[in-house]
């Protein structure tokens, strides 16, 4: 647990102070690719924060909104309303969202590879890079954060993967990521309700705690939902 | 098209030339034969360069127990990589602050898609069936993209025309997007950059072919695969510069010049993330 910020769960433990504040500030400019070179999972109580100055990140500001912002290999999970959780720029990564409609609580994992066995470590100090580790991680939060049930009271929902065609059978990771985390889920008993997956782009996702609304987006396109 | 095409080559010339620092160093970095004491030789008789390695060497994430104050020592503990992005990223500022705006971009990405370029071209060089220089393919990659920040303001206009001629595949890849828009790709007015900044080869090879390497003079072929497929791991791995983003082929006759696994493109991904993570944060300090 990160233990800077009472609701958040993320692992990184180094959470950002808060370095600036601009009240009553609409929207910013959307920053994609944010949270992740902090080596932290951000947290910003929505009445106080726009913009963090010192890192030249700046994160949309909802009005009435916190918004947890996961980097690569981060997981995280919210029981509370007016919360946002956010992961930029998939590639060929993909986000696992869970969302488990009787406690309304949602979690979101950013799976970079499929498999931890090429690092077992890594997969202790970062459980959220590897499918077969991460979507476990996020249950167990989840479960942490009152899920009662069991994963198969959850909805899935995946987005990501994009694709890179080559006939080696290197590169195609992204296809290999969206296998591995179907096949995890379904090892829980929880098919993906909904998928946005493969193709050339590379996609943002935005999870509502309150709705449960999942929102993607990529540069030059309207924002879709999932 | 002709004209923009002009007027693009007209800011280059425009372009402040590199410091004699920057240049010396990374005329240095380019031969095959050079080493760590030929990168000292350069920074210790520049007493900027000298004090931002001290700073460097010094920062947080190094972790040291105790200060260090000789620069020899503080070149030889932060190594050849780490000198060279703190050039770099000091000599081609104007350029990295770029906010790409023509890609729907932010400023800092173009510097964060480079600098994970440059670690993943070095790992992946390491793995080419002919000897290569990895510390070459890391400079390579520092600089292989600096002409998206070239061609961004004239593509404002056109981004969208760009994209969309990419999806409905009237164009097979956004350089050809860019190329269909403006007369001139970033490949090319990186080139150009990189020709007015007089860099020695292989950099300007580097900057032109990373997308056809099957183009790049035989001599850096090798190389220039190396990091063709650094900037696919950047892309992969989130760190592009916006509407771009996976929209460039893979040239898959890679296999012919790169021995590399699958397993070798996890670890190269899993390494080149902690080493940008690092990097980052010492140079943040």
């Amino acid at each position: 647990m990160c233990g800077k910020f009472s609701h958040c769960v993320c692992y990184k433990n180094v959470c950002q102070p808060l370095l600036a504040v601009r009240r009553g500030a609409s929207t910013l400019a959307q920053r994609r690719s944010g949270g992740r070179n902090m080596a932290a999972c951000l947290k910003i109580p929505f009445d106080k924060l726009a913009t963090i100055v010192e890192n030249s990140i700046h994160f949309p500001l909802f009005r009435g909104y916190t918004i947890l912002v996961l980097g690569v290999g981060d997981l995280g999970a919210s029981k509370n309303p007016p919360e946002l959780i956010k992961t930029y720029a998939l590639g060929s990564c993909v986000a696992v969202i869970l969302i488990h409609p009787k406690t309304r609580v949602v979690g979101m994992v950013h799976v970079a590879l499929p498999d931890s066995t090429i690092n077992p470590q890594k997969a202790r100090t970062k459980p959220g890079y590897f499918a077969d580790t991460g979507i476990p991680a996020l249950i167990r939060e989840m479960m942490g954060l009152g899920c009662s049930g069991g994963p198969k009271q959850m909805v899935a929902k995946i987005a990501g993967g994009a694709k890179i065609m080559d006939p080696n059978n290197v590169f195609n990771i992204g296809n290999r990521n969206i296998l591995a985390v179907k096949k995890i889920l379904w090892k829980y008993g929880v098919g993906p309700r909904a998928e946005d997956v493969g193709g050339v782009i590379s996609r943002t996702v935005t999870v509502s705690a309150k709705t449960g609304r999942v929102t993607l987006s990529s540069p030059g396109k309207e924002d879709w939902r999932l | 098209m002709a004209a923009s095409k002009k007027e693009i080559l007209k800011v280059v010339e425009n372009i402040k030339i590199l410091s004699p620092s920057a240049g010396a160093l990374l005329e240095v970095a380019s031969r095959p034969e050079h080493d760590l004491k030929d990168i000292a030789g350069v920074i210790k008789y520049d007493a900027a360069l000298t004090a931002k390695t001290l700073q460097l060497v010094n920062s947080a994430a190094f972790a040291l127990h105790s200060k260090i104050s000789d620069i020899d020592r503080a070149i030889t503990y932060i190594g050849e990589n780490y000198l060279l992005s703190l050039v770099v990223s000091e000599a081609a500022k104007m350029i990295y602050d770029s906010d790409l705006a023509g890609y729907m971009g932010h400023k800092g990405d173009l510097w964060n898609h480079n600098l994970l370029t440059a670690l993943a071209s070095k790992k992946i060089a390491e793995l080419c069936h002919e000897p290569v220089n990895s510390n070459i393919a890391f400079t390579c990659g520092l600089l292989h993209d600096l002409g998206k920040a070239i061609i961004s303001d004239f593509l404002i206009d056109s981004s969208s025309a760009a994209l969309n001629a990419v999806e409905s595949g009237e164009v097979s890849n956004f350089a050809s997007a860019e190329e269909k828009m403006l007369g001139i790709d970033h490949t090319q007015a990186g080139h150009a950059l990189a020709l007015h900044w007089q860099l020695p080869e292989p950099l300007p090879s580097a900057m032109r072919y990373h997308h056809e390497p099957s183009k790049a003079p035989a001599q850096h072929r090798s190389l220039v695969y190396a990091v063709h497929l650094g900037d696919m791991v950047a892309m992969m791995t989130g760190y592009d510069t916006g509407a771009d983003a996976m929209r460039y082929q893979l040239d898959s006759t890679y296999s012919d010049y790169i021995a590399i696994k699958e397993n070798d493109l996890a670890r190269i991904i899993l390494e080149t993330d902690q080493e940008f993570q690092k990097l980052k944060e010492s140079m943040n300090e």
